[in-house]
C-alpha cells in the first residue's frame, strides 16, 4: 500500500518508531486476526445449526457428517491462524517500540557526549582561540576599515557569498549526518556558554537538558539575542499587522498538502522589495455554533541578523526558538485578534519553517483554544504541545532547519520523517533544497497516502475541524516592524 | 417427545429429513458466504515484501512468518470450502429423498 513511501512515523503517544510500511503491515495483521476471530465465532454458529443427532435421525448421507468434521477442522485452523497473526503483529509493534526506545537512548547518549564536548570547548578551546585571535585584532579591524573605504557595502555581500558557496556545495548541508550534528550542536550551545563562564560541571549537568532542563536551547537563544543586541544584531522590536485581502473561499482545506498550499508566501522582488502576506486567517462559520479559525503562517522571509522592517526574519527565528516574544509571533497574535479570534474560539494552526515554530509556540501558550497543529520543516523539537491537541509535524531528515529546534521532547505529536534527497541528486544553486516548500508538499502527499493509523487519525481530526461550515472567509495579513 | 413416540416411524423420518434439509441448506449458504469472506481476507494478509528498512535475518524471519500465516489461512479456506461442498452434496441427496 505504501511500502515505498520512505516515511518514518513516530509519536502519537508512543515510543514506537518505524517505517509507515511496518505500521501498515501491523495494522493489516491485527485486522486479519480480528476477522479470523469473527470467522471462528461464525463457524461455531453455523456448526450449531446442524446436530449430528439430527443427521442420524434423518439418516443423512455421509457427506453431511464429513461437512461437520470439516467445520470443526476449519475452526481449529482459523483459530491457529488468528493467533499467528496476532503474534506477528505484536512482534512488529514490539520491534518498533524497541527501536524507538533504543533511538531515544542513543539520542540521549549523543546529547550527553555533545554536552561534555561543548563544555570542554567553552572551557578550554574558546579561551585559547581568543588568546590567539586577540593579538591579531588590531590588524583585523584595520582591514575591515580599509575594506569599507575601498569597497563600500562589502559586508552586505558576505552572507551572499556564504550562501553562494553553500548553494554550490549543498550536499554538505543536505545530509542526515550533518542534520544530526546540527541537532546535537544546538542542544550543546548552553554547555559551551557554561564552559566559557566556568560554571561548575555538576551544576551544568543538573540544570541542563540532561538534568532538569531549566537551562537549554531556549537559554542559549536568549543569550545570543542578549549579546547580539549589544552589537545591533538580533534586536527585536514592536510590530504591527494589517489586513490586506479578504475574500470568500469555496471550502475548508482537506488533508495536509492543501493546508500547505494555503500558507502565504512572502517573496523578494527584483527591485529588492517584498510582496505577499505573512498570515492568512480562515473563518469557518456555521449557524448556531461559534466561529472556528484556521491560521496559516509563512516562514522566514529575511535571513539578515540585523532586524529591519521584515518581522519574519532571523531575529524572530532566534527569539522564537528561545521562547521569547518575537516580532513574528506578535504579528500573528495581532492578525488573529483582528480576525476575531478570542481565547475561546476553536483554532487550528498550520505553519511552514518559522511559521511552524510560531504555530507551535501559540498552540503551547495556552492562550488559545487550540484544536490542531500542522507544521512542516519547523524547529519545534523542544516545544511541548498539550496532549489534547491533534498535532502532525513533517520533517526531512536531511533538512537542518528542524534540527535547529534541538531534540524532540513531545511524544504526543505525530512526527512524519522522510529523507528528501535519498538516492537522488540535489538541485544546483539552492543552499538547502531539502527545506524547499515543494519538497515538503511532496512529503505531505505521501503522508496523506500513508497506511498507518497514527497519521490518518490526526489528518481526520484536522479535517473534521471545519465540518459543517457554511461559509469560509479568508483574510490575509502583512506585518511590519515599527 | 411423547407426541413423537405416538407418530409412525415414516412420519418421524420425514420430519427429521425436512429439518435436516432446512439446517443443511442454511449451513451451506452460510459456509459459502464465509468462504467468500475468508478469500477476501486472505488478500489482505501482508506479502512480507514491504520495505521496513530492516536488513538480513529480521526481515527474512518476518517474511517467512507471514508466508506461513498465508499458508495456514489457505489450508483453513480449503477445509471450509470442502465442508461447504460436502454440505451441498448432502443437501442434494436429501432433496432427492424428500421429493
Amino acid at each position: 500500500m505504501s511500502g515505498d513511501s520512505g516515511l518514518t512515523i513516530s509519536g502519537g503517544g508512543s515510543y514506537a518508531v518505524a517505517s509507515d510500511a511496518l505500521f501498515t503491515d501491523a495494522q493489516a495483521l491485527e485486522a486479519v486476526a480480528q476477522q479470523l476471530a469473527q470467522a471462528v465465532h461464525e463457524l461455531g454458529r453455523i456448526d450449531a445449526r446442524v446436530s449430528v443427532a439430527l443427521l442420524h435421525r434423518a439418516d443423512a448421507p455421509v457427506s453431511a457428517l464429513d461437512a461437520e468434521a470439516g467445520i470443526d477442522s476449519a475452526v481449529r485452523l482459523l483459530d491457529a491462524a488468528g493467533s499467528r497473526a496476532t503474534t506477528i503483529a505484536a512482534m512488529l509493534r514490539l520491534s518498533a517500540e524497541g527501536y524507538g526506545r533504543a533511538e531515544r537512548l542513543g539520542e540521549r547518549a549523543v546529547q550527553e557526549l555533545a554536552a561534555r564536548l561543548g563544555y570542554g570547548v567553552g572551557l578550554l578551546l574558546l579561551p585559547m582561540l581568543v588568546s590567539v585571535v586577540l593579538p591579531a585584532l588590531p590588524i583585523a579591524v584595520a582591514t575591515v576599515v580599509l575594506a569599507s573605504v575601498l569597497a563600500p557595502g562589502w559586508h552586505s555581500r558576505v552572507p551572499g557569498a556564504i550562501g553562494a558557496w553553500l548553494s554550490d556545495n549543498n550536499r554538505v548541508l543536505t545530509n542526515p549526518a550533518t542534520v544530526a550534528l546540527v541537532r546535537a550542536g544546538a542542544m550543546s550551545i548552553d554547555d559551551v556558554i557554561a564552559g566559557v563562564f566556568r560554571v561548575p560541571p555538576a551544576a551544568v549537568q543538573a540544570l541542563g537538558d540532561e538534568g532538569v532542563g531549566i537551562v537549554g536551547l531556549g537559554t542559549s537563544a536568549g543569550f545570543f539575542t542578549l549579546v547580539g543586541s549589544r552589537f545591533g544584531l538580533l534586536s527585536d522590536g514592536p510590530v504591527a499587522s494589517r489586513a490586506v485581502v479578504q475574500r470568500d473561499v469555496a471550502a475548508a482545506p482537506r488533508g495536509l498538502a492543501e493546508r500547505l498550499d494555503r500558507i502565504p508566501q512572502r517573496v523578494r522582488t527584483a527591485e529588492g522589495g517584498r510582496v505577499g502576506s505573512h498570515v492568512l486567517v480562515e473563518r469557518y462559520s456555521q449557524p448556531g455554533r461559534p466561529d472556528r479559525f484556521e491560521v496559516y503562517i509563512t516562514g522566514t522571509a529575511d535571513f539578515s541578523p540585523v532586524a529591519g522592517a521584515e518581522p519574519f526574519d532571523l531575529t524572530s527565528g532566534v527569539t522564537g526558538i528561545g521562547g521569547l516574544p518575537a516580532a513574528s509571533i506578535d504579528a500573528v497574535r495581532l492578525a488573529m485578534a483582528d480576525a476575531g479570534v478570542t481565547a475561546n474560539s476553536p483554532v487550528q494552526f498550520t505553519g511552514f519553517s518559522q511559521g511552524g515554530l510560531i504555530a507551535a509556540q501559540l498552540a503551547a501558550s495556552g492562550d488559545y483554544n487550540t484544536a490542531g497543529l500542522f507544521t512542516a520543516g519547523s524547529p519545534t523539537g523542544q516545544i511541548d504541545i498539550p496532549a489534547d491537541v491533534a498535532v502532525i509535524e513533517l520533517e526531512h531528515t536531511d533538512d537542518i532547519v528542524p534540527a535547529l529546534g534541538g531534540t524532540r521532547t513531545d511524544y504526543n505529536a505525530v512526527l512524519v520523517e522522510r529523507e528528501a534527497f535519498a538516492g537522488r541528486e540535489t538541485p544546483e544553486g539552492v543552499a538547502v533544497p531539502s527545506h524547499d516548500r515543494g519538497e515538503y508538499r511532496a512529503t505531505a502527499v505521501l503522508a496523506e497516502r500513508a497506511g498507518s493509523d497514527q497519521v490518518g487519525a490526526v489528518v481526520d481530526r484536522l479535517d473534521g475541524f471545519s465540518d459543517g461550515a457554511t461559509s469560509v472567509v479568508s483574510t490575509s495579513y502583512v506585518a511590519q516592524r515599527r | 417427545m411423547i407426541l413423537d413416540s405416538l407418530l409412525p416411524d415414516a412420519v418421524q423420518n420425514h420430519a427429521a429429513l425436512l429439518a435436516a434439509q432446512a439446517a443443511l441448506s442454511a449451513q451451506a449458504s452460510a459456509l459459502a458466504h464465509l468462504v467468500r469472506r475468508l478469500e477476501a481476507l486472505r488478500r489482505t494478509v501482508p506479502t512480507g515484501d514491504a520495505d521496513f528498512r530492516w536488513h538480513g535475518a529480521a526481515h527474512s524471519a518476518y517474511s517467512s512468518s507471514v508466508r506461513e500465516l498465508g499458508g495456514r489461512l489457505d489450508e483453513a479456506i480449503a477445509v471450509a470450502a470442502a465442508a461447504h461442498l460436502d454440505s451441498r452434496r448432502a443437501l442434494t441427496a436429501i432433496d432427492a429423498r424428500v421429493r
